[in-house]
């Protein structure tokens, strides 16, 4: 029954075409950074050379901001003392590039590193809170480099700040503003290459599941806390050197430079410059920042302005964003999604589902011990959640064999949910145990739960709604995606092989459910059924052994549910899957399961097969008045 | 030792002050303000305005500041926080951001970025505790702490309206089910944190002698810490998280004033600050938050 | 949202636009140099080795009331200048720096008979030793912390107004000098920038305003620049590798020194204390005063550090009173130290203390400053607005000269301190200039420096720069809060140029 044999995809061997393509470009943009800036400004009597300098200021602004973008753009972690990294940043390499007079590439390099070990500093308490307390966090750790470390004289010169000379290659020194000009656009292609090495592998998808909703992305097996920690850390050795950088530029930083009551208020600023012109989007990012270093330096009468705009146009997105900085600081280009999506929108008919794609078990994934069918998949004893006084679940037990349809029923508020919380691991039972396949999962964090092979769906919809539909299949197969990360970052020929191969299988998925209209839809944009569709066949992407379906049918429409009937005794009989499933579509239940549990009040009050519980009509009627079909 | 216990009472008094303004906001709105302290800036300037300018009385002046700056709360409250109704709390947050960067942008526009002085109402020595003397604004603003939090606890327990702004803090919709005219108890509570931002900025500036954009910007922290301590929901615990906070920074300073390396005091107020959100975030009397 | 970014797009191509308009607009005014270059770069002529004289070249010959023609005089020695400059003066009349009406031909003599013997400085290439000298004006820009200009009452406009005063009575050799200043907003960082945007100007000479810490800042940038800037600045910390920058005033750490020898001078009895800020530019100040202390077996009782815009003392205060310090040096600004002395007297704490003494002081703690009388050692004349006689009479007739200017071409039209010094020093650079001849370039202005031949102008102290090439300061004034008759409290010299 089961198959375990995966899509023979290649092997990083060979050069892909699109590999050589972007090499190609990026080449083109570092000889172009190198080159025009000096032409330009050398030739020209008619381009002083302070222009040169107010281009580079709002070059080094772009940086910073990517850097904040990492962080807040994509992961949704909100900082508001991201000032404290530049100064981190430019500190660090001031101090080994003025006296000791290191290279100044040198100085960059150690300036990444400290900025780093500063950002892990400031993440691990990062984990434990969220929102509003992670912003109060952020700012009182702003406010301690400022008042404290960037303050100390031998240190950082005090007020009297430190020096930050030009690079120097042999006798070549960058001291003419368009040779850093130069420099300066050569580290923005690599910032640019980075920044894209991160949105096209699983660590940008990671991030924005993260930031979208962290049930999601642990569902899908993603460990949240690493990557918190890690958007942290690549956000602050990014922010660090772009203030290093920005610090060679200018040639001075002192403490004041970067502070909060400085002006600009770099930590604010770029908060205005992420959330309102970046959208989540690196180009607008980019821009946002070339407009807010260079309008008020051109343009003398504008200054002073465009702060108050920026402050004013903050208080407008976030006021008009009911979903809050997760859905404004990303909304994607959806024009073109929508034009697509609108003559099939229109013509949805939820009763006509797509049949669900076959999908054998990738390879990639951890081993499984062989599953003998019949077998007890999942075996909960003993299970109680507590809330506040309330008991939600009472040593509830359940097992489900491989091979079944288990349907869990029960009124509103029975504790159904929970129960599945308390599976997945989003909620800690009081004592009690789960064993999946002979494995305790009471001890695993809920991605490692995951990645043992249980999918689970959500009755909001566990996909990352702002995210193209395409994008969800490939964030799904997260746990296929089996480079670490650092050769993510640099996309290295493994890590490219492994996308391509998940980017065929999302492909194929789009292609079985027939969505492929739909391919660059944000998953939002589609009807409740479609949806739900594209949750299940994401759920099913990586092939787990065992489903928890949370009411997969809320929401459709009869012709549909009874669609829905035919595909799940499918995943069953076709595809060797096992099913547990909460459901208030009581025909439905009757209709696939194999076995029926019974909960209210967080017990189980009866359970058995389901000609059994189907003869206690009694048992349903008294908890859903309705007679059985 | 007394004579520290003595200054951190003092400067306690001032972060209380603006604690009680923190909480209030978030008793209200359930909203963390983070403009609570530029708004009393702002008003400072008003005053100075009123007062160096148009060379009206200390007492003309300082009303007038007072009024503005309740006036930039109620505004605030109509216009931003009314139609954010159920949005996440944090956005709300960012947009009292957006309102910190206003005020700030437009005393630079207005005023300029030079620092300015403005005389304070009562001179002289105050009292003599300890061997140390608290100057008569310094007392003052202890008192206004006091008084400000007594007369608010009392006002939200005791009277009518009052039981609307914490019904309305706990559960706004159930609060409007009720008829507790809902709009009318928000904008009551911005107005009022305004209020008392600027009473909190009037006082504390003579004691300094000069003021300039972002002068309240390390007062705000620490009155943060003083609200985090006591517990965003609690009025009394704001007031006695001001005194600890006070004192415990009065105490590293003191112990520390040879040592080069600056700003213990602020370290320590940090750590407390994270260390409250990680290990309590309700504080020691507020009820479980966010 | 689709709107959204249809504004990102308008603002891509309004940036592409204003570059191409900022490109297209042109660089700055030409200068002296040769205009087919451009202004960053020395270009060797390969005559930088010449020296000695030969005549110069014929004048442009713009004609207008004030220029006379004539072949340039030369000068012996030094480098002589491009092309393009009239090289003799003019027939008119001018005012000197000590005020009096004079001819420009006595003046032009006068120079001509300085130029004699001048030692040979070659900092600057033939091509760019004349930047920002010109046939109608000689350009001068200046930082200074403008973000505090409300706060002292002075405003751009009042900076002007010694040159607003030379332009109309005749200029210099015929020339309007033209000075501006950028906003260095007190901060080394702003102060680079504010450097930059001088540059951008090409001025004859930068100037560098009050700033510890902003000053070295300018410095290291200068130095480092392909076309130095000739930099004369306000008091900062001894860096003598700074071969372009140059001040009339005493250092940093003389400073330091003389606040200690005044100390141990006067209060030699009393228990010391020093509240210094954490400043790498202030540091040597504070280790000169140390050092000078313990050589003269003089221990403090209380030695604290504090931060730039600390603005609360109180636990310094407390310290300083617990070990009864009856004599405290302020080594910090003037805003820090009004914060400091207010803070103390509601602390009924009166010690004697010692600080840079500014008029803002005195004119907002008022009564407060004189119970005991504050102290200060300044490096400038004292100045109370409308005092002329006592302490004041020895340069009475120069501050009524100030004072009026004030009135005539200030837009605030009442002294201060700070302005005052500024006209101070303008006359100082207006004498050089004088000094220099109708066909100064910066070479010699550096000469003249060093061989000594350009004395300061009264009431301004002695400076000598035969010893030191950068650093010319070695007296210094000290200072005591008085109650002005006429004004009320006010600074009053009690000690003119005392050797530090």
């Amino acid at each position: 029954m089961t198959d375990i044999t995966g899509w023979p995809y290649e092997s990083g061997r060979g050069f892909n075409f699109r590999f050589t393509k972007r090499k190609l470009i990026a080449l083109a943009c570092i000889a172009a950074s190198i080159a025009v800036p000096p032409l330009l400004f050398r030739s020209t009597p008619f381009l002083p050379s302070h222009i040169a300098l107010n281009i580079a200021v709002g070059v080094s602004f772009i940086l910073m901001a990517l850097s904040l973008n990492v962080l807040l753009g994509y992961a949704g972690q909100i900082s508001l003392g991201h000032g404290a990294f530049l100064g981190v940043g430019a500190f660090a390499s001031g101090l080994l590039t003025s006296k000791p007079q290191l290279p100044v590439l040198v100085g960059l390099l150690v300036a990444a590193v400290v900025g780093a070990l500063f950002a892990l500093v400031l993440g691990v308490p990062a984990l434990r809170l969220r929102g509003l307390y992670l912003a109060v966090t952020t700012i009182a750790f702003a406010f301690m480099m400022e008042e404290s470390l960037f303050r100390w004289e031998p240190l950082t010169g005090g007020s009297a700040g430190l020096e930050l000379p030009r690079p120097l290659a042999g006798t070549f020194a960058f001291s003419q503003h368009a040779d850093y000009l130069a420099f300066l656009l050569v580290f923005l292609v690599g910032f640019w290459l980075f920044d894209q090495n991160i949105t096209r592998t699983k660590i940008g998808r990671a991030f924005n599941a993260i930031r979208w909703d962290e049930k999601v992305a642990q569902g899908f097996g993603v460990p949240v806390a690493s990557y918190k920690i890690l958007a942290f850390v690549l956000s602050g050795a990014l922010a660090a050197v772009a203030g290093a950088l920005y610090g060679h530029l200018i040639g001075f930083i002192n403490s004041e430079s970067f502070a909060f009551k400085s002006q600009p208020n770099y930590s604010l600023l770029l908060v205005i410059i992420v959330v309102i012109g970046g959208l989540g989007s690196r180009s607008g990012v980019a821009v946002a920042a070339l407009f807010y270093a260079l309008l008020p330096r051109f343009l003398e009468f504008l200054q002073g302005w465009e702060m108050i705009v920026g402050a004013v146009a903050l208080i407008d997105v976030m006021a008009r964003h009911p979903g809050g900085i997760a859905g404004a600081v990303r909304q994607r280009a959806e024009k073109r999604g929508e034009k697509k999506a609108r003559g099939d929108l229109s013509s949805t008919d939820d009763d006509e589902l797509p049949k669900l794609p076959k999908l054998p078990r990738p390879a990639g994934l951890p081993e499984r011990p062989e599953i003998l069918t019949g077998s007890a998949l999942l075996e909960v004893h003993d299970i109680s959640v507590t809330f506040g006084g309330l008991k939600a679940v009472d040593e509830a037990a359940l097992t489900v064999h491989q091979g079944q349809i288990v349907g869990l029923i029960g009124p509103n508020g029975a504790g159904k949910t929970t129960l599945f919380n308390a599976i997945s691991g989003f909620v800690k039972p009081e004592g009690g145990s789960a064993k999946f396949l002979g494995r305790e999962l009471m001890d695993l964090p809920p991605h490692a739960r995951a990645r043992l092979g249980i999918g689970r769906t959500f009755q909001q919809i566990g996909l990352t709604k702002d995210l193209s539909v395409n994008e969800n299949f490939l964030l799904a197969q997260h746990v296929a995606a089996d480079y670490p990360v650092p050769k993510g970052l640099l996309y290295t020929a493994s890590a490219g092989g492994s996308e391509r191969a998940m980017r065929k299988r999302a492909t194929d998925a789009i292609e079985a459910l027939g969505f492929e209209a739909f391919t660059d839809t944000p998953v939002r944009n589609l009807s409740h059924g479609q949806q739900r569709l594209v949750e299940l066949g994401c759920v099913l992407v990586t092939a787990p052994e065992l489903l928890l379906l949370d009411e997969p049918s809320a929401g459709m429409s009869p012709a549909a549910v009874e669609n829905l009937g035919e595909r799940l005794r499918e995943i069953r009989d076709d595809l060797g899957r096992t099913v547990l499933l909460i459901e208030h579509h009581i025909p439905l239940v009757l209709d696939v399961c194999d076995y029926i549990y019974v909960l209210n009040f967080g017990k189980v009050l009866a359970h058995g097969t389901t000609e059994e519980i189907a003869r206690q009509p009694e048992v349903i009627g008294a908890y859903f008045g309705e007679a059985v079909a | 030792m007394g004579q520290t216990l003595i200054t951190g009472l003092a400067t306690g008094g001032i972060y209380a002050l603006l604690a009680v303004g923190i909480v209030l906001v978030f008793k209200g709105s359930r909203v963390l303000n983070f403009a609570q302290g530029e708004m009393g800036t702002f008003g400072l300037f008003i005053a100075f305005w009123l007062i160096e300018r148009q060379n009206l009385p200390w007492i003309v002046g300082a009303l007038g500041a007072i009024v503005v700056v309740a006036g930039i709360g109620f505004a605030f409250e109509r216009i931003v926080v009314r139609n954010m109704g159920d949005a996440p709390r944090l956005s709300v947050a960012v947009a009292t951001i957006g309102l910190l960067l206003l005020l700030f942008a437009l005393e630079l526009k207005i005023f300029g970025p030079s620092p300015q002085i403005l005389p304070g109402p009562i001179s002289g020595l105050g009292i003599k505790v300890a061997g140390f003397f608290v100057s008569p604004t310094q007392i003052l603003a202890l008192l206004t702490a006091i008084g400000l939090g007594i007369a608010l606890a009392t006002f939200l327990k005791r009277t009518d309206f009052g039981l609307g702004v914490l019904a309305a803090s706990q559960d706004p919709g159930a609060t409007r089910l009720v008829g507790v005219p809902l709009a009318r108890v928000s904008a009551f509570t911005w107005a009022l944190a305004g209020g008392v931002s600027a009473m909190a900025a009037l006082l504390i500036e003579p004691t300094v002698g000069i003021f300039a954009a972002g002068f309240m910007t390390g007062l705000f922290v620490r009155g943060l810490a003083a609200a985090l301590i006591g517990g965003l929901t609690s009025l009394p615990g704001a007031f006695v998280g001001g005194v600890v906070v006070g004192i415990v920074e009065a105490f590293i300073q003191q112990r520390y004033v040879q040592s080069t390396f600056p700003g213990i005091g602020s370290v320590a107020v940090m750590v407390v600050i994270v260390l409250v959100l990680l290990v309590r975030p309700q504080g020691l009397w507020g009820k479980a938050a966010v | 949202m689709g709107r959204l970014l249809e504004i990102r797009g308008v603002f891509v191509v309004v940036l592409l636009a204003m570059f191409v308009g900022a490109a297209c607009s042109g660089g700055p005014a030409p200068s002296a140099a040769d205009p087919a270059e451009s202004p960053g770069q020395i270009v060797d002529n390969g005559d930088s080795g010449k020296i000695g004289g030969g005549k110069l070249g014929k004048g442009k010959g713009k004609s207008s009331g004030k220029k006379g023609g004539g072949s340039g005089g030369t000068s012996s020695g030094g480098s002589s200048g491009g092309g393009g400059v009239p090289a003799d003066a003019t027939d008119g009349s001018t005012v000197s720096a000590t005020g009096q009406k004079v001819s420009e031909k006595q003046q032009a003599e006068r120079a001509r008979r300085l130029a004699k013997g001048l030692p040979t400085v070659n900092m600057w290439p033939q091509s760019t030793a004349q930047m920002g000298f010109t046939d109608d004006a000689i350009t001068l820009c200046g930082h200074a912390a403008l973000t505090f200009a409300e706060a002292f009452d002075t405003r751009p406009e009042d900076i002007n107004v010694y040159w607003s005063m030379v332009n109309d009575n005749g200029g210099v050799y015929g020339r309007d000098v033209h000075l501006t200043i950028e906003d260095d907003a007190y901060r080394p960082d702003n102060a680079v920038q504010a450097a930059e945007r001088c540059k951008a100007k090409n001025p004859f000479m930068l100037i560098g305003g009050i700033g510890f810490d902003q000053i070295p800042a300018v410095r290291a940038w200068n130095e480092q620049e392909q076309n130095r800037l000739l930099y004369v600045h306000h008091i900062a910390r001894q860096d003598l590798s700074k071969k372009y920058s140059f001040s009339f005033l005493p250092t940093v750490e003389q400073s330091g020194r003389l606040a200690a020898r005044w100390i141990l001078a006067k209060h030699k009895s009393d228990k010391i204390g020093v509240i210094w800020r954490q400043s790498e530019a202030w540091e040597p100040g504070h280790k000169t005063f140390l050092a000078s202390m313990k050589s003269a077996g003089k221990g403090l009782v209380a030695d604290l550090p504090v931060q730039k815009d600390q603005a609360v003392y109180t636990q310094q205060i407390a310290e300083l009173k617990a070990q009864g310090a009856k004599t405290v040096f302020v080594w910090e600004n003037g805003l820090a130290a009004i914060e400091l002395i207010k803070q103390a007297k509601q602390q009924d704490y009166h010690p004697t203390w010692v600080v840079f003494p500014f008029q803002i002081m005195t004119d907002t703690l008022k009564e407060e400053m004189l119970n005991p009388p504050v102290e200060g050692i300044a490096m400038w004349p004292a100045y109370v607005p409308g005092a002329t006689s006592g302490p004041f009479a020895p340069y009475a007739a120069e501050i009524a000269r100030y004072e009026e200017a004030q009135r005539k071409y200030g837009r605030a039209q009442k002294g201060n301190d700070i302005l005052w010094m500024t006209w101070l020093a303008m006359k100082q650079v207006h004498q050089w200039l004088l000094d220099c001849g109708p066909n100064c370039d910066r070479n010699r202005m550096v000469a003249l420096l060093i061989s000594g031949r350009h004395k300061a102008v009264a009431p301004n102290c002695p400076f000598n720069f035969k010893a030191n090439q950068h650093v010319g300061g070695f007296l210094g004034n000290i200072f005591k809060a008085t109650n002005v008759s006429g004004y009320g409290p006010g600074w009053v010299q009690t000690n003119t140029c005392v050797r530090i």
